[in-house]
């Protein structure tokens, strides 16, 4: 199930993506089913799935990306590149998809990512706990509208 | 006169709304590498041409908003400069602004981040606007950044590359340098209220400026000397990049094999020939022709915008875009 879900994202991603950069979506498998199997946990539509779990493998393979930049050349000028595209990307996918709150609560999230990678402490498992918080608040709001 | 002074715009307090960005952020601590890194570029200097633009085009608008406009324009120079360390580590550059690039002092990966957080910090104070949703989403898109890596992928898979259109070169021209600050000069009067048919004008204006610039940046690269350039002259080509003049001089079948033999492993003394056959030959005029072309286009818009008062700034713009102006 969740590797039809990992599947089915890496498809829509790679659908959207311009085919001018070249990404290629080399993502392991262990670096998206954490956040698939968190998906999964919420009682959420099939193609909202997708699109939110292409949003999370954007900014993941953004991270990837420039936490591999080293030597020099045409390697390193790929790896920054990829990584600043994706991250501009998967904005451009919030928007376009209308995930409005998600984009908002996400952005303090990554760059606290940058400023703790800059500070020599680095804490990209805040990227999985920041998606975790906003599915809780998500489904708590819903069910309070439901509710009333 | 300066561009800031002619367009009486202070840029004391165009810093002072840059650097209060990082300043006002509670998680970046005021005696941080971070926070040091940015002050210290942003006091280096610049020309802040994009949030000029920002502010040109709020005066547009019926009701300019002072604060969101000023935010937007040091948001504008925010991108940019987050761009700059990121070319800065792929082109290798040692120095910015007459200092040690960020990369030399902290290293790949640090410098890296720094842009990151920039961008980063950006998106976090756009978003913040939600009341206003239609309009965060708008300057969101818009103040994205994968146009321009579109260009820079462009410019990579260019390289050495004699086959390319001057419809292509244009392209990523575009997605370069162009399209942010068309987006500045629409972004701003969009802020203050302007219609959107005015503001869709100040864009197409801000685009035929863009164009005609890099193209006198690409022609400066062959005519200026290496000494003013800080660089040898033809600087491009050496490195693989086929410019507007290479394009043309392209079409000069006594230059075009000349041309097309350089390459990564070509020695020097080959390059500094077909650069020299470039320097001498008409390509150079015809490139200057359609900057000036453009230009020309960018001038119809402004007689277009008469009426307003800030057209005079369109043409204080179109002056120094065109070096008319210091």
């Amino acid at each position: 199930m969740n590797i039809k879900l990992f599947h089915e994202a890496i498809h829509l991603l790679q659908g959207e993506l311009s085919p001018e950069t070249g990404i290629i979506l080399d993502l392991k498998e262990e670096d998206v089913l954490p956040m698939a199997d968190l998906l999964v946990r919420y009682d959420l539509p099939s193609d909202r799935q997708s699109r939110l779990l292409s949003i999370y493998i954007a900014i993941k393979l953004a991270l990837l990306r420039h936490s591999s930049c080293e030597g020099s050349g045409e390697y390193l000028t790929r790896q920054v590149l990829d990584g600043d595209y994706l991250y501009s990307f998967y904005v451009q996918l919030c928007l376009q998809w209308e995930e409005y709150e998600l984009l908002s609560h996400l952005a303090p999230i990554i760059k606290q990512i940058q400023i703790k990678a800059i500070e020599g402490t680095p804490e990209e498992e805040r990227l999985l706990k920041g998606w975790e918080l906003f599915l809780q608040l998500e489904n708590t709001h819903s069910r309070a509208s439901q509710a009333i | 006169m300066k561009l800031d002074e002619a367009l009486n715009i202070p840029l004391r307090t165009v810093d002072k709304e840059i650097i209060n960005i990082v300043k006002f952020d509670k998680d970046v601590p005021r005696s941080s590498v971070l926070a040091k890194s940015i002050v210290d570029l942003v006091r280096s200097g610049g020309k802040r041409v994009r949030p000029l633009m920002v502010i040109v085009g709020s005066r547009f608008g019926p009701s300019p908003d002072k604060s969101k406009v000023w935010r937007l324009a040091a948001a504008a120079e925010f991108i940019h400069a987050a761009s700059l360390i990121h070319d800065d580590i792929i082109d290798d550059s040692p120095v910015r602004r007459g200092q040690s690039a960020l990369h030399v002092k902290l290293g790949v990966k640090g410098a890296l981040h720094v842009g990151n957080y920039m961008s980063a910090r950006v998106i976090e104070l756009i978003s913040g606007y939600s009341a206003e949703r239609e309009r965060y989403a708008y300057d969101l898109s818009s103040l994205a950044t994968t146009q321009l890596c579109l260009g820079e992928y462009q410019q990579l898979s260019y390289l050495y590359n004699y086959d390319i259109t001057i419809e292509q070169y244009l392209e990523k021209s575009i997605n370069k340098t162009a399209q942010l600050i068309a987006t500045c000069l629409k972004i701003g009067a969009q802020s203050a209220g302007a219609d959107e048919e005015i503001s869709d004008l100040l864009y197409t204006f801000g685009q035929k400026l863009g164009i005609s610039f890099q193209i006198r940046d690409d022609i400066l690269d062959f005519t200026q000397s290496s000494d003013k350039l800080g660089k040898p002259a033809g600087s491009d080509l050496r490195h693989g990049q086929v410019t507007l003049p290479v394009l043309y001089a392209l079409e000069d079948q006594h230059l075009a094999s000349s041309i097309r033999s350089v390459s990564s492993e070509t020695p020097i003394e080959e390059i500094d020939a077909v650069i020299a056959s470039i320097q001498s030959s008409d390509a150079l005029e015809k490139a200057e022709n359609l900057s000036q072309q453009y230009l020309n286009e960018a001038q119809e818009i402004i007689d277009q915008l008469q009426e307003y008062p800030a057209h005079h700034d369109l043409q204080i713009l179109l002056n120094y875009f065109g070096g008319r102006d210091s």
